[in-house]
């Protein structure tokens, strides 16, 4: 009984093997490197499990803004490269300065010198992380909207709109964020599908 | 919700991939569960439930509630709710299960989810399984289709399930969601 019953498994296990083979191979292919540059969002995305298919490379520091974007100049000659910032520059800049931080974000965008950027708009914030007009979500949606309409008149970048779909009732939907800025598991399986549909 | 009655026994499990548990049968039919997450995150982003099962067999139908609660360590969220749940044997080798589960996250509020299940013996340990769900895998509601197999090896449970999302193509995707069951 026992040896029908390994033989039956193993089996099922081939099986399965090839489904999931199959399952995979019907999805589009992704690029066989991808470098991933930002903030605490890209150090904390589990890049392994949500893009077991290529090869991929973390660069995310916490805390980071533009500043760190602007280190990287010239390291991603021709390679593809994600990028999601901006969330930890919101206290540094006032309005009057917002046209400014957009010129140096799209600046440092191009100095990365990179074949391909997968630009994310800045993540909307949970209540416990929006104080006052210096991090409100509708600053946010102000800025997403000015960088994005910069990166529409330039080829090689982008630009994937998540600000929305990661909302609800004006603020970082809960199901997505344990703390109101982080993401949780089912806020990275939104991002993640969504670049995946770009790549 | 996979309380066993009339059997005296410990127990490690997993549920969906990321929640691992360990509880404990009595004979009675009283189970009780601690049940913590292995989620890629740090510690304080973890998850822990307690919950308690009680099941009763009436002829062909088992019958059971299990309440439980959970919190994140950070304090952030908790959540409460039970599962309420009946298993029927129509057939030798058929099992149909329901489930409500009345479920409230402190921050996502209240809601009603249920499954459906349905198991087919196909071959001595080996059955298909397919369900509909709109339980929680991680805390939001979302329909959910889910069909796999089952391995029933005595004191070994283990049934891989991949779970297909229905009407959300935005923000879900295929999942694997594996059970597992080891009495000791």
């Amino acid at each position: 009984m026992l040896n029908d019953t390994m033989i039956i498994m193993k089996k099922l296990f081939f099986y399965s093997l090839f489904l999931m083979m199959f399952i995979t191979a019907c999805d589009s292919p992704e690029p066989n490197e991808l470098y991933f540059v930002g903030d605490s969002h890209v150090a904390r995305w589990d890049l392994k499990q949500w893009f077991a298919a290529c090869v991929t490379h973390n660069e995310g520091v916490s805390g980071s803004g533009i500043d760190y974007i602007e280190s990287r100049v010239g390291e991603y000659n021709g390679c593809d490269v994600v990028v999601v910032t901006g969330t930890n520059d919101l206290w540094s800049m006032s309005v009057a300065e917002e046209d400014k931080y957009v010129e140096r974000y799209i600046t440092a965008l191009k100095g990365l010198n990179a074949g391909h950027i997968y630009l994310f708009s800045i993540f909307p914030r949970g209540s416990r992380y929006v104080e006052g007009e210096f991090t409100s979500n509708e600053r946010i949606a102000r800025l997403n909207n000015k960088i994005q309409a910069e990166v529409a008149l330039l080829s090689g970048i982008t630009y994937i709109d998540v600000f929305a779909l990661l909302l609800r009732n004006g603020t970082l939907h809960d199901a997505y964020t344990y703390d109101g800025l982080h993401l949780s598991i089912e806020g990275y399986e939104l991002i993640t599908n969504q670049l995946k549909k770009q790549l | 919700m996979t309380a066993t009655v009339g059997y005296a026994q410990l127990y490690l499990g997993l549920r969906d991939t990321r929640y691992v548990n360990v509880g404990y049968c009595f004979n009675s039919g009283v189970s009780v569960e601690l049940e913590h997450s292995v989620y890629a995150e740090k510690f304080k982003f973890q998850h822990i439930r307690g919950a308690v099962d009680y099941a009763n067999r009436f002829g062909m139908v088992e019958i059971g509630v299990m309440p439980y609660a959970g919190v994140i360590y950070t304090g952030d969220y908790y959540d409460l709710g039970a599962y309420v749940y009946a298993r029927f044997r129509p057939a030798e080798r058929l099992v149909l299960a329901g489930c409500v589960n009345p479920h409230y996250d402190s921050t996502l509020d209240y809601k009603t989810c249920f499954m459906v299940d349905a198991s087919c013996r196909l071959y001595k340990e080996l059955s298909a399984v397919v369900q509909y769900t709109t339980v929680p895998e991680f805390r939001e509601r979302e329909k959910r289709f889910r069909v796999g197999v089952s391995f029933d090896l005595g004191r070994l449970m283990v049934k891989p399930l991949l779970s297909i999302p229905i009407g959300d193509g935005e923000s879900k995707s295929v999942r694997v969601a594996v059970q597992m069951r080891y009495c000791l």
